[in-house]
């Protein structure tokens, strides 16, 4: 994959590491993190808002069926399926909802540790136990543990027992990160009783999932259900101003996966009389 | 933008206004008006000899428009320079601007860096928007001084800019530019200061026309003795008689011998002071105060001198010829100007009457004036001569950013220069602004010490913000320079000592995130992009904002997270506002581009590659054309379009080597490998592959190493090499996982899938699978799991991997294979593809089209005259035509000014219609030597010509006894000629040509004709004859074959009828009989 460079200062002049024999990690020593704080982007702790959607009332019961039934709650499916839309939609709704949208820039546990205790509401300084002195390679499960930890206590305490959802947005970004594994378990088994967690994905995490499944600690909404209905394409039709006709071909060729359904309409309605 | 900026003076375009006395030059005004097909005149020669006066006279009587910009200092940098000239061409051609305007605005050090991109820029505007001549003046050119770029501006605007720009330079000496080394080939005119000098005949004419004085030749001998024909001391000495006139009774005859005693200087001095003395007190002293002015501009000379009533002094002095010209209508915008040698005299006046310390309160008293109205530049030199330099120093550390980032910092740093360094450090950030320049002008080591010279002083005078500016700039020296660990050191020091709303914070984390790209730590790189992109966002801070998102797409571009890519590369562009393009926007359009072919996205691919290539070609981006070619390439490739994509390859590898890039540092030769195994080519593949793995190793670059030697794998699959493939392949699989190259992960994965359901091992295969698609799903590879399911159905079908697959891919199993597979050690023999720019078939219809899938829009030609012009050079020898034959050809009866004005916008439809709804604008037509051409760096196909050379082929090998290539050459030249040469077109050119190309089709079938005959091919020969005899009925020759024909076939009554219609024909027609070889044939195949 070539991709062009734009530094500020002379354009096009820059040496990617692919083409620079005298660059490469040894001579990279980024600085240790504990030596400035993290600045936390706004941006990606907010609901997403989105205008002119399609309600999926069946969508939202199951996951509140989910939710309720277990802690946790695994919304899987490819880019394009509306799993954020639809989870907006539902967090937004709810009365305490916290939001995260993971990036790949927060693969590495200070990264992902930072911001998601400042999700629920906290700022940077996590007490000495949860600080995590080496780099990733050596993080120990007793660091995520007692990060978890307080972070449940401080749900426990702020909430005051009402539910709260966590919605944690594009999690398979974090899937090669060698804490991720034991994070996800943890995160499962610490979940304090009015704390619920909604995890969105494009394909399953590479963790066992079966065992947590079969002891209802986890659920899993498919892409399989995830895909519009006729009857919701239809609405969706309805909104963006198309006849049902047009909903019932578009459905068919986007075999119900919104992104293409749209873009269906889009090019049906063109070719229409 | 200059438009909006402090460097722009309305006045510096406008021309001088005639002189009330002045003499023609009909000898010189011939001679600039004979060069004008050329691109250039030059007018060289020193101060006072008339170069001003001659060029304001010629343009003033020429038909052509003409732009006037006068140049100063501030002209030597080349954005300032090219604002002047765009904003003179939108005088002439309103909307003028639409690309070079945004251009400027938005370039920066680019301009200084690329100053041909700039030229092409305005080049390839004014081709497109200008249709008539016109004359770019630069009058004293020499101000620029000779270390600027703005040179290579004007030989680029020379060489390039066609027969619509015609620049006349005036100048004091002759600058660095090419064309002043190619006067022997007389493509430019320079007036010397030799030819400037009056001649005897013009000093009498002066007189005569000017005093009604007629010298004897004693007189005109002294004077040309004294004078040597300057104009200057000519026009004193006029002036000096005039007064002289007056003041006598205008009886006795004026002695000027008298006043030619003295020496040049001492004339001048002589007489100027004789002009200065017999004016009034007043105007003595408005002339003296007034010298200090570099340009007297009727508002600021009224502001700044408010009770000497300039607006009513200058115009009636500039009237009595009191060595001031004036530029420009009348009104506030009117200008002055001393004439050089005069102002110089009034300044020394100025100096010895009230003292050097006053005239230093005077010109700071103007400095200041200059800098509450915002004018810095034209400002400093006053303080600087002032020797004000705590206050010019001052200045510049306030305004540097201004002018750096108005592009002006050339002239920045010359002023710069003249303050002393003890001075300049007591403004530290003055030093801050001149390690910028250095850095842009490429002077590391002196940039550096300047940035460690103002980060002590700042440290010492707690100035944090400036500190941390200084610090940020060593460190991205320090990246540029690839040491690391110095950049981050100095990025946390900075880091210390600003605030999140600073543009300091956006730069530091955006030149950290830089660095940890090169480190292969694309995560933290991200997330530093990411803090960067919210600090801007937070400013909004436009510039940064697109800088960064633009970073921002290179971790997941590189990682093979397209969406995430695209997600924000899309927002680096702003097609609503056209006005805030950047050249590097063609890059971002050729990035997206790439990354929705991954995506399988066709439509918007096409767009993007289409956007990228006007832009491309807007700014001349000559390698980043050839990385464009190759992603055509690429595109037709995917579509399966294997001949587009030879010919974009083909192309792609004639532009890199004319952009002189080592394609080995590219992507090329493994995409045009993948090309060649999808063809079959698979020898041809290994071969360019080992080629690539050879040269990487020694460059050490592991990932391209990695890339090749995946699709290596895939040829060894494909020839069945498949000992020990798997292993290979795993340990390539666990390479691409460590790295976070997801992309070839996948490839990898499934390429591992293959060879173990070749080998049987069907039971290994699902692991790999597993993973492919799990990493399909994660990062959006739908489009090439797709196109992997249907060109490996069979794996896809096993049970465990077929209810992993998402329904919709299911079907594809059922689809079968996009393209055929690689399979066994099937090669298809290489075909060599030339690439064509442009076809011309004239033999027939005229048919003209660059891609036959894109043909010009229907009214392309917007008159038949340019379609038959064009037609008529593409088909001359050379493909060139001189304009005087041109004219002559296709203004035959017109007069001269109906041919001015239709000339040259036929030759601009040409240009246009031959980019009529191409994405790649070139420019087919250029002048060159009096003469029109189709442009040589383009390839052509004229079917004439091809025609010609298949004849002359068709000769040698008749010569040569060689049948075979003989027949295909008549062949292959008979199936060219589809009609008459340019049929419809009845032009007296057309028809000699057309005549002339049918006698040669002739020449053909009866070549044909014969062959077919001694073939026995009866029908053949029987076609061919015929078709010969509709050119010419009466070619008894032919009439003989055909006879013969008949006989071969035994048809005596054929022959009979044959040989009957051909008597009444000859008969008819002519009025004689067959001739005597007839009559014999005829009766010795009757017997």
């Amino acid at each position: 994959m070539t991709i062009h460079y734009l530094p500020h200062e002379r354009p096009l002049n820059f040496k990617t590491s692919e083409n620079d024999p005298a660059s490469g990690p040894d001579f990279v020593r980024p600085m240790a993190k504990s030596a400035r704080s993290l600045p936390i982007i706004d941006e990606k702790l907010r609901i997403p808002s989105f205008e002119n959607i399609v309600t999926r009332p069946r969508l939202n019961e199951m996951l509140e069926r989910a939710t309720d039934q277990s802690g946790a709650t695994l919304v899987c499916g490819r880019a394009g399926m509306g799993k954020t839309v639809f989870a907006a939609d539902y967090a937004a709704k709810c009365q305490d909802s916290i939001w995260y949208s993971i990036e790949p820039a927060d693969y590495s546990w200070d990264t992902f540790s930072t911001y998601f205790y400042a999700a629920l509401g906290g700022d940077t300084g996590l007490d000495d136990r949860c600080e995590n002195t080496g780099g990733d390679e050596t993080l120990g499960p007793a660091v995520i543990v007692g990060f978890l930890a307080t972070c449940m206590d401080r749900l426990r305490q702020s909430a005051n027992k009402r539910p709260i959802h966590i919605v944690l947005d594009n999690i398979h970004h974090l899937y090669d990160a060698v804490w991720f594994p034991e994070f996800f378990k943890q995160l499962i088994l610490s979940l304090a009783p009015n704390v619920r967690v909604i995890m969105l994905c494009r394909s399953k995490p590479p963790v066992p999932l079966w065992r947590l499944r079969s002891k209802q600690m986890l659920q899993v909404i498919d892409e399989g259900v995830l895909g519009f209905t006729p009857s919701e394409a239809t609405r969706l039709s309805r909104l963006r101003g198309f006849p049902r006709t047009i909903a019932n071909q578009a459905h068919r060729r986007s075999s119900g996966r919104v992104s293409k359904l749209i873009e269906s309409l889009d090019e049906i309605s063109t070719f229409s009389p | 933008m200059i438009q909006e900026s402090n460097f722009f003076l309305r006045t510096k375009l406008l021309p001088p206004r005639p002189a009330s006395e002045m003499l023609g030059r009909p000898r010189l005004i011939e001679r600039l008006k004979a060069n004008l097909g050329n691109p250039v005149t030059m007018i060289a020669a020193d101060a006072g000899c008339g170069k001003t006066t001659l060029i304001a006279d010629f343009v003033r009587n020429e038909v052509r428009p003409a732009i006037w910009y006068q140049l100063d200092h501030t002209d030597a940098d080349p954005a300032v320079f090219l604002g002047y000239v765009a904003h003179g061409i939108r005088d002439l051609i309103p909307g003028f601007g639409d690309a070079i305007f945004p251009y400027l605005a938005e370039a920066g050090e680019d301009v200084v860096h690329f100053p041909e991109r700039a030229a092409d820029l305005l080049i390839n505007e004014i081709l497109r928007s200008v249709e008539e001549p016109f004359i770019l003046v630069l009058d004293d050119y020499h101000h620029i001084g000779r270390e600027t770029v703005v040179h290579k501006l004007i030989d680029r605007l020379i060489q390039y800019s066609s027969d619509l720009l015609h620049l006349i330079i005036t100048t004091r000496d002759l600058p660095p530019l090419a064309i002043t080394r190619r006067r022997t080939q007389s493509s430019a005119l320079v007036i010397s200061r030799d030819d400037l000098l009056f001649t005897d005949d013009e000093v009498r004419s002066l007189f005569r026309q000017t005093l009604d004085l007629v010298l004897n030749d004693s007189e005109v001998a002294d004077y040309r003795e004294r004078t040597h024909g300057w104009i200057t001391a000519l026009q004193l000495v006029r002036q000096m008689a005039e007064q002289k006139i007056h003041s006598s009774s205008g009886t006795t005859r004026l002695d000027i011998t008298d006043i030619l005693k003295q020496s040049e200087r001492d004339i001048f001095d002589y007489f100027a002071e004789e002009v200065f003395s017999r004016e009034p007190h007043d105007t003595r002293q408005l002339l003296l105060r007034l010298s200090l002015l570099e340009s007297l501009e009727l508002e600021s000379c009224g502001r700044l001198f408010p009770d000497m009533r300039c607006s009513a002094a200058l115009p009636e002095l500039e009237q009595k010829n009191v060595f001031l010209t004036a530029a420009g209508d009348r009104g506030l915008t009117e200008e002055y100007r001393f004439h050089p040698l005069f102002r110089n005299f009034l300044r020394r006046r100025l100096r010895s009457e009230i003292g050097q310390a006053a005239v230093a309160e005077e010109r700071n008293r103007i400095a200041e004036y200059f800098l509450e109205n915002r004018k810095w530049e034209t400002a400093l030199p006053y303080l600087l001569d002032a020797q004000n330099f705590e206050r010019a120093a001052s200045v510049i550390a306030d305004t540097g950013d201004a002018w750096i980032a108005a592009g002006a910092f050339t002239s920045l740093d010359r002023f710069a220069e003249r303050v002393p360094a003890e001075v300049l450090e007591k403004y530290p950030r003055a030093l801050l602004h001149r390690a910028e320049i250095a850095r842009l002008h490429g002077e590391i080591d002196k940039s550096t010490n300047f940035l460690n010279r103002a980060v002590n002083l700042m440290k010492g005078s707690g100035e944090s913000s400036g500190e941390a500016e200084a610090l940020h700039s060593l460190a991205s020296l320090a990246r540029v320079r690839g040491r690391y660990p110095d950049a981050y050191k100095l990025l946390e020091e900075a880091e210390q000592l600003v605030t999140p709303d600073t543009e300091t914070y956006i730069k530091i984390a955006n030149t950290r995130g830089l660095c940890l790209i090169v480190g292969g730590n694309w995560t933290e790189a991200e997330h530093q992009f990411r803090i960067a992109l919210d600090a801007a966002e937070k400013q909004s801070n436009e510039r940064y904002i697109r800088l960064v998102t633009h970073n921002l797409a290179l971790a997941p571009g590189f990682r093979g997270d397209f969406g995430e890519a695209l997600r924000w590369f899309r927002r680096i562009f702003r097609n609503d506002q056209p006005d805030k393009q950047l050249p590097q926007e063609a890059i971002g359009h050729l990035n997206v581009a790439r990354l929705h072919l991954y995506r399988g996205e066709f439509e918007e691919t096409e767009k993007h590659l289409e956007r990228s290539l006007e832009l491309c070609q807007l700014y001349n981006m000559k390698p980043l054309r050839a990385e464009i070619f190759e992603a055509y390439g690429n595109f037709y490739r995917e579509k399966v379009d294997f001949a587009h994509a030879a010919e974009y390859y083909e192309r792609a590898a004639t532009a890199y080597e004319e952009a002189g890039i080592d394609v080995s540092t590219k992507e090329f030769e493994e995409e045009r490998a993948v090309f060649y195994i999808l063809r079959g080519e698979l020898a041809r593949a290994r071969s360019s592959l080992d080629k690539l793995v050879a040269i990487r190793r020694d460059g050490g670059r592991e990932i391209g190493i990695n890339t090749v030697t995946l699709r290596l794998f895939q040829v060894d699959l494909a020839e069945g090499k498949t000992d020990g493939l798997p292993e290979k392949i795993e340990e390539l699989v666990g390479i691409f996982h460590r790295e976070n190259h997801y992309y070839y992960e996948a490839l990898a994965t499934v390429l591992l899938a293959e060879t173990l359901f070749s080998l049987g091992r069907t039971n290994e295969v699902i692991e790999p699978v597993q993973r492919a698609l799990d990493l399909s799903a994660r990062f959006d590879y739908d489009y090439w799991l797709r196109c992997e399911i249907r060109r490996s159905p069979r794996i896809f079908s096993i049970e465990e991997i077929v209810e992993r697959l998402p329904p919709d891919l299911r079907s594809e199993i059922a689809a079968g294979p996009v393209v055929s597979a690689p399979t066994g050690h099937a090669t298809a023999p290489p075909t060599s593809s030339s690439v064509t720019d442009l076809t011309i078939n004239v033999l027939g219809h005229v048919e003209t089209f660059r891609d036959p899938a894109k043909p010009f829009a229907a009214d392309a030609w917007t008159t038949r005259r340019s379609r038959d012009i064009f037609c008529y050079i593409a088909t001359s020898p050379h493909r060139r035509v001189s304009k005087d034959i041109l004219i002559d050809s296709f203004w035959p009866d017109e007069d001269i000014e109906t041919v001015e004005k239709n000339f040259h916008p036929t030759i601009s439809h040409i240009r246009k219609a031959l980019n009529s709804q191409q994405a790649f604008k070139q420019n087919f037509i250029i002048f060159r030597d009096g003469a029109y051409q189709l442009n040589s760096e383009m390839s052509y196909s004229v079917d004439t010509e091809e025609f010609e050379r298949l004849i002359a082929d068709a000769e040698n090998a008749k010569r040569e006894k060689d049948t075979p290539r003989l027949r295909e050459s008549l062949e292959a030249a008979f199936a060219l000629y589809r009609g008459d040469f340019m049929a419809g077109v009845y032009d007296d050119w057309a028809e000699e040509r057309r005549q002339f190309y049918a006698e040669q089709f002739g020449r053909v079938l009866t070549a044909l004709a014969k062959l077919a005959l001694n073939d026995k091919r009866w029908a053949g020969a029987l076609k061919y004859a015929n078709q010969v005899l509709k050119l010419d009925p009466f070619r008894e020759d032919i009439h003989r074959l055909i006879l013969k024909v008949y006989s071969s076939q035994s048809k005596p009554g054929s022959i009979k009828k044959h040989f009957e219609d051909l008597q009444i024909l000859l008969k008819h027609d002519l009025g004689v009989e067959p001739a005597v070889e007839t009559r014999k044939l005829f009766h010795e195949l009757m017997k």
